[in-house]
Formats: C-alpha cells, structure tokens, sequence
C-alpha cells in the first residue's frame, strides 16, 4: 500500500468535494467528508474496479448505501477516470447525471441508485447471493452509515446476511456519530453496534475511519474471517474542515465566498496544497 | 361472439401460475424464486420443491424481499417475487419503486390474495388499493388475470418481458371462464359484444360481469363483457367501442380509483360522454369469505345488475 499516494487522493478528493460544492450551492459536506478515506481506500486499494472493466459482469461491487454521500463517490470516481472534472461541476443542476443520489443507470461505475436509506444491504445481498450462484468470485461491498441502521429494513437484510452465510459481502458502517437532527445517540441511539452485530454472528472489525494503515487492517481482516463481516469504520463528520467537524449544520449546506476560502485553507493547513 | 356461463368449474390462479412458472424455469436457468414466508400460502412451495437452488425465502421480511430480488436481478437474474398483495403494495412499497421500478429491472411480483380474497383474515390482508397505487408507479405495469387458466397465460407470455411486473392473483379458487382468455399485455379480451352497453372489469369480477349480462340479456338488455387485464396502458379501442353504446360499468375488486378511474380518464380525454358508473370497494371491507365479500362489497353480478337497470 502506498500511503503517500492515498493520502494525496484523499487529499483530492476533499478538496474537490468542497470546490463543487461552492459551485453549485449546495451538497451533503459533512456525509460526504466522512467517507473519504473510505471510499479512497475501497478504489485504490480493495476493489478491483477500473475504468476497462467497468461493464463487466463479475468485478466486484460497492454499493453506497448512504447515498447522500454520492458527491464523495462520484469525486473518487473523477479521480479513477471513471467521469471527467467538467461532468462532475455539473453536480445538482438539470438534467446532470451527478446529483446528490447517483443513479446506476447514469454512470456504469454506480453499482445501484440509492438516496432512501436503508436499500443498500438487501440489494448488496441479493448480489452476494447471485454471485455465489454464478460462482463468481468477486466480492460485494455496502456502505451504511450509523443513522441509517435506525431503519428496520437494514436489520431484515443484516439476519438474512448471517442466515445466507454471505462471506462474499462486506458491510462497512460510516460511523460518525451524527443523523440529520443531531447526535446518533442523542435522537436514536444504535447502541453497542459493535456488541448487536456480533451477537447476530458478524465478525466485526472496528477502525479509525481516517487511518489507511487501520482501514487496511480491518479489510484484510473481513476477507480473512469465515463468518460474514462487518467493518464499523469510527469516523468525523465533516471531517478535514475545522468548522464543519462534528456540526449538524453541515450536513447539507452551500458554501459562501468567505466559507469557502476557509474551508480551503483549513484543508491545506490538514494535508498539504 | 357468444359466451358460455358456466358457473361451478373453479381453478387455483397461484396454482396455475407457479407451474407454468416451473415449466418456464426449466429452459431459463436466470429464473429465480424468493417469498417472505409465504412459500405455501402462495404455492411457490412448488417451485422450491423442483428448484430448490434457486429459490430464496428471507422470512418476514417483506421489504428485504424485495431489495434481494433486486440485487439479484442487477446480476443478471429474472426474479418472481412471491408475497401477498396487501403488503407488497404498501409495506414493500418504498422498495419496489426504489429498486424495481426505478432502476426498471426485469421483476415479476407475484402478488397473491388480492382483493378479499382472503376475506377472513380482515382488511390488513385485503389488498383493495393495490392497483390503485401500483398503476401509479413509473416503468411498471399491473395485470389482473380473470382465471387461473389466464394467469397461467400471463406467465407463459410475458417470459421475455424484461421489466417491471405486478401480477395480482387471488388466494384460493377462482370461476374459470368457460372459454380460455388469451393474454396479451395491454390488449383487452372482448368476452361478449353488447348493443345496449359495457362492462369493463378485470380479475375475479371478469366472471361477475359475464353472469350479470347473462342475467341482463333475460331482462332483454344487451350488455357486452370486457376483461381489461392491464393497466396504467388501459386497451383505449376497447374503451371506444364500449363507447360507442353510450353506457359503461366498471367493475373491480378494489378502489375505484384504479380501473374504474383510467376508464373514465379516457372518456374524458376523448370528449366522450356516456352513462357511466364504477363499482369498486372505496371503503373498508368487513370479513367474510370471498364470495360472500364479492356479493357484500357491491363487486358481484346482483350489483352489476341493478345498475345496467338503472344506467
């Protein structure tokens, strides 16, 4: 793993997740910063997913089933080549096919259009179930974030990932702690999730969502385990912009001229120009 | 056209359905077959027992269900989908517009006990809004075979069709049309011509409306009897010529709002002015069995009837 390099993508794709923001007036920052690494982390390291094999039947699959965070996708999959710059700063206007919900049917590097919670894990089994069918190797992936396991539907497809056996999906839990309306545990706590998942019979594999060396451990981890897995990933809502960290009223926000400028300068200030 | 009545032979739509659906499987091994706990209810049981690696129950879980099927389906599966109408079409409803209808992905839900055709189980498991709210959604369509030798058309003839689907079937036995419907998406069946009016219906109310105008005709009243299976691309030609008698009943076995509503939207688009009346359960049904319910709820042939009469 080359960490020089993934700190520098991740770098970028902060950057590019704020200048789009500024230039369309509005996106889902602190979701979106949350994820970074993540996602940089899952593209360049974990998936085997590349601009020449995008239509292919039997890659592997990540499906983003916090969709708000699709701005962070979709800046990670400028930095893939997977959609230029120019598609990308189309962002939110009409009839771009890059808004704040991807849709699969837009862009073949989106694996499924989500944008109402709690979608993501039922359909990434379904493509864990047919793949063990088809025999084929690759793996699934599902990113939830910890508002979204308030969701009922979240924990039908979590028992039935256990009761199918579905070692071939790899769930990640975004966990910054905060929903809509404040703090996770001050509106709807999800409690032990690490506890509640094991005890359903998850091998759960707990990281600093922001640390390459410890997302990398805990990936190899979930692929070395023989139950199904679950990665929850501790991580800062608006993470890398100062004012944003932590402030639910970042969750979905335009950018003035004067926040922008800090938002920029408090990214350099954190990881370099 | 003449129209034979004969009242006592009856048929499992489920039944019927589900083989032909087997018959089907074994030359297209993308078939594949989920419930949530309803394998029996619905007769899917019998695809598990011919398939069963390729069949899926995800227990009460109505809304994963659905999500499954969809993952599945973005793998290059053909999904049916077993579960009851009433919760197909409001508890799973989120998903399937999320991931059946909008992704437009090649789903076929079979959606059983529709109507009160599980008249005792009370209105949680009356499916009344169903075709209502489906019809309403993008990129699919609602089928209501009249029979179960039409449900096992619709099976057979829409195995190419690679799209959203919500078939509604009835628990239990239904009356089989003496004469065997063909099935054509969007095409109604003209059972019988009629000069001095029309009744347009769909599933279990098909076979009301055909002994109503067999009742009407004693009475020297002409009505002619159409199926209309498909919906929201209703057969408007047949509307034309139902029109054209300047008397129409709809019939159905669930909101007025859902057949009876897209009738009357064409006549009104067209500038066509008729007698018209809708027979539907706008309300909350009480418990009964499902014939008793048809005749209660002001769906059956005595209904139909006494509103020609008055038309």
């Amino acid at each position: 793993m080359d960490l020089l390099f993934l700190k520098e993508k991740a770098k970028d794709v902060r950057n590019l997740i704020v200048d789009v923001v500024k230039n369309s007036g509005g996106g889902h920052l602190g979701s979106s910063l949350s994820s970074v690494e993540l996602l940089t982390y899952l593209y360049f390291e974990e998936l085997n997913i590349n601009c020449d094999n995008l239509k292919s039947p039997t890659r592997d699959k990540f499906l983003l089933s916090k969709g708000h965070a699709g701005l962070a996708l979709a800046c990670v999959g400028v930095e893939k080549g997977f959609l230029t710059k120019e598609e990308l700063f189309t962002f939110n206007k009409q009839n771009s096919t890059v808004s704040i919900h991807l849709d699969s049917k837009k862009h073949p590097f989106v694996d499924v259009s989500t944008g109402s919670l709690g979608h993501g894990e039922g359909v990434a089994l379904g493509m864990a179930l047919g793949y063990k069918k088809l025999g084929v190797n690759s793996k699934i992936y599902c990113m939830l974030g910890d508002g979204e396991l308030n969701e009922g539907s979240v924990f039908e497809a979590l028992s039935a990932v256990i009761n199918f056996n579905a070692t071939n999906l790899i769930t990640i839990v975004d966990d910054n702690g905060f929903m809509l309306d404040g703090k996770t545990e001050d509106i709807m706590s999800v409690g032990a999730l690490d506890k509640r998942l094991s005890a359903f019979g998850f091998e759960v594999l707990m990281c600093d969502g922001h640390d390459f060396e410890d997302i990398k451990n805990a990936f190899n981890g979930a692929k070395t385990t023989k139950k199904p897995a679950v990665i929850i990933a501790k991580t800062v809502k608006g993470k890398g912009v100062d004012f944003m960290e932590n402030n639910p009223n970042w969750h979905y926000s335009g950018l003035t001229e004067k926040e922008y400028t800090s938002a920029k300068t408090l990214l350099a200030k954190n990881y370099g120009e | 056209m003449s129209c034979n009545f004969n009242d006592n032979k009856k048929a499992s739509a489920c039944v019927f359905a589900v083989e032909a659906l087997i018959n089907l499987a074994k030359k297209d091994d993308k078939i594949i077959v989920l419930t949530a706990d309803v394998a029996h209810s619905t007769e899917v049981i019998r695809f598990k027992e011919v398939f069963p690696d390729r069949f899926i129950n995800v227990g009460i879980a109505e809304q994963n269900l659905i999500a499954v099927a969809s993952g599945l389906a973005r793998v290059g599966f053909k999904p049916y989908v077993a579960l009851f109408s009433s919760f197909a079409s409001k508890r799973a409803l989120d998903f399937i517009f999320a991931d059946v209808c909008y992704p437009d992905l090649p789903i076929t839900i079979l959606a059983t006990h529709g109507g009160t055709s599980f008249g005792e189980a009370g209105p949680t498991h009356h499916a009344l809004s169903d075709i209502t709210i489906i019809k309403s959604l993008p990129n699919i369509k609602v089928i209501v075979p009249a029979d179960a030798k039409q449900a096992e058309r619709v099976i057979i003839n829409t195995k190419d069709y690679n799209h959203p689907l919500y078939v509604r079937l009835n628990r239990g036995l239904d009356y089989l049309l003496e004469k065997e419907s063909e099935f054509e998406m969007g095409k109604a069946n003209v059972l019988k011509d009629g000069k001095d009016g029309y009744i347009l219906a769909n599933g279990s109310c098909v076979h009301e409306s055909v002994m109503a105008s067999k009742a009407l005709l004693e009475s020297g009243l002409d009505y002619g009897v159409i199926n209309v299976h498909t919906l929201p691309d209703i057969d408007v030609d047949c509307i034309k010529k139902a029109a054209k008698t300047g008397k129409i009943i709809t019939v159905e076995e669930g909101r007025t709002y859902g057949l009876g509503s897209s009738v009357a939207t064409v006549l009104a688009k067209m500038g066509i002015a008729v007698s018209f009346e809708m027979l539907g359960i706008d309300g909350i049904s009480p418990i009964g069995s499902h014939e008793e319910l048809i005749k209660t709820n002001g769906v059956g042939r005595d209904k139909i009837v006494e509103v020609a009469k008055r038309l």
